[in-house]
């Protein structure tokens, strides 16, 4: 098991040294700053506004950025051949990917911890300036539930993103079949509850088929920002329950895709 | 005693059969030239050496067992052509990558790393990221990171591409030196005279086909036994 710290160490080192990585962070700080502009145009609760813009820009630079990252890494070894020096010294290619995925389950960790620091210091911080009758009583402990959700669904996106590279020859092609997963996986879990309560409304076809897909894509759904108000409880069994699928969703794509990395051939 | 051993390989992409039945061996302790020009097959036949293809049929034993076998190519050091190298980061941390995932001999290690990267002159360029090297430097790197874990075996795909004449010159004093520390060396080159220097046998691979086995004694007529055989075939077909 030599392999996973090498493998953690370079996807470490090769990711955290992209000038993308840096700009992402900018980006990121920029858009917060950005949101505390909005909340002055808001006749809304300011603090829930805040909340829900910084978690939205939260949630998509971490899955844009691992998104083009994942991709840059295992389809372009690939493509560029880089993979013929790791393989030609017996490293297993079940080991090669399971190295890669161990890498980007240290490297999304520390993403998410440093953006999701951000999140939380300036969800608290512009939650303390505002006008007193809006203020709400953070709660830290959900906030930490909604990141480890994030870490969880940012890694599970990357082991898509694995997935597709271990059978698609093209760097495009993965990236594009990673972003339809993504949007399908992010929207399933409300379109499953709505056709679950709209029983009476919607053909039972399409409610088989949301059902089916429901069950079959990765959910890419996470608490929202409304716990770290504590305007919504987090419920821990459905949280478990939750974290529980996407990590047994990631070990599953990793042995189908570790079965077709097995047989590829690599010219 | 045979440590590489050929057997009737066959392979096609599509339609194009690019190896029509390859059959050669390689013995322990020496230089095995593999001679042929571009498109020949030389590459595709390294691939299948390595794994990283399958032959449609045929057998690649190496040290006396398929080489689909992880265990039996951790003795195997290789050098790709035009190796690509991850580009953010900085020689000596892409052999801390190996020294992590194979190399648990930390300091023996790096004291191998140092040895030859001062043999290759990079030494000096370690702490440079991979993306800052030239082609000759990506090139004597890849030969580092082929020799540094001590394999009986090298196989180099077209090794000294790219390499100015000084460049040539240490690696082919590198090969030397592995040869005579006991190591066995397989490399693929379109360079006759580099063949005649520094091997103890060739074979000549034309069209997917071996045409000859070279010994010794008539390395020095390669170029002639070479060129005979692209002219049996015809220029034409060889280009």
């Amino acid at each position: 098991m030599r392999f996973l710290l090498g493998f953690a160490y370079i996807t470490l080192k090769e990711n955290v040294r992209r000038r993308s990585f840096y700009g992402v962070v900018v980006v990121y700080l920029l858009s917060l700053l950005f949101s505390r502009m909005l909340m002055e145009f808001s006749l809304q609760d300011p603090s829930k506004v805040l909340a829900d813009y910084s978690y939205s820009f939260l949630s998509f630079f971490l899955f844009l950025s691992t998104l083009f990252i994942a991709t840059d890494t295992m389809a372009k070894d690939i493509e560029k051949k880089s993979v013929y020096l790791v393989l030609s010294k017996g490293v297993t290619r079940e080991a090669y990917l399971l190295g890669r995925a161990f890498g980007f389950f240290v490297f999304t960790l520390s993403f998410v911890f440093v953006l999701g620091l951000f999140f939380l210091l300036i969800v608290w911080f512009l939650n303390e300036v505002t006008v007193s009758v809006f203020r709400k009583e953070l709660h830290l402990s959900a906030g930490l539930f909604v990141l480890l959700s994030l870490w969880v669904k940012t890694f599970l996106l990357s082991i898509v993103v694995l997935f597709f590279s271990t059978f698609m020859s093209n760097f495009f092609l993965v990236f594009l079949a990673s972003v339809v997963v993504l949007i399908a996986g992010s929207s399933i879990e409300n379109l499953y509850h709505f056709v679950s309560v709209e029983k009476e409304r919607v053909p039972d076809l399409v409610r088989y088929t949301v059902t089916f897909l429901f069950y079959v894509l990765p959910s890419f759904s996470s608490p929202g920002p409304d716990a770290v108000l504590g305007l919504q409880k987090i419920n821990l069994k459905y949280f478990s329950l939750d974290i529980a699928k996407s990590l047994a969703y990631s070990g599953f794509l990793l042995s189908v895709g570790s079965l077709i990395f097995r047989r590829r051939e690599l010219a | 005693m045979e440590i590489l051993l050929v057997k009737e390989v066959r392979k096609s992409f599509g339609k194009a059969e690019v190896l029509k039945g390859v059959s050669f061996s390689v013995r322990s302790g020496e230089v095995f030239g593999f001679v042929g020009p571009n498109g020949a097959g030389k590459s595709t036949t390294m691939k299948v050496i390595m794994d990283l293809i399958r032959p449609d049929s045929g057998e690649v034993l190496l040290f006396g067992r398929p080489s689909s076998d992880p265990e039996v190519r951790k003795r195997v050091g290789f050098l790709p052509e035009h190796p690509y190298f991850y580009t953010n980061v900085t020689g000596r941390e892409f052999l801390k990558f190996l020294q992590l995932s194979l190399y648990p001999e930390g300091s023996l290690f790096w004291e191998r790393v140092s040895y030859y990267a001062e043999k290759l002159q990079i030494d000096w360029a370690m702490d440079k990221k991979l993306s800052e090297y030239s082609k000759g430097m990506l090139q004597r790197f890849g030969l580092l990171q082929a020799v540094v874990g001590e394999p009986e075996l090298l196989i180099l795909d077209e090794p000294m591409s790219g390499l100015d004449p000084i460049g040539r010159r240490l690696v082919a004093d590198l090969i030397l030196e592995l040869k005579e520390r006991g190591k066995t060396v397989f490399f693929s080159t379109h360079i006759l005279p580099d063949v005649e220097r520094i091997c103890d046998r060739a074979c000549v691979i034309i069209d997917g086909r071996i045409t000859d086995v070279v010994e010794s004694g008539e390395l020095q007529n390669i170029e002639e036994i070479f060129m005979e055989r692209v002219r049996e075939i015809g220029v034409r077909e060889v280009l």
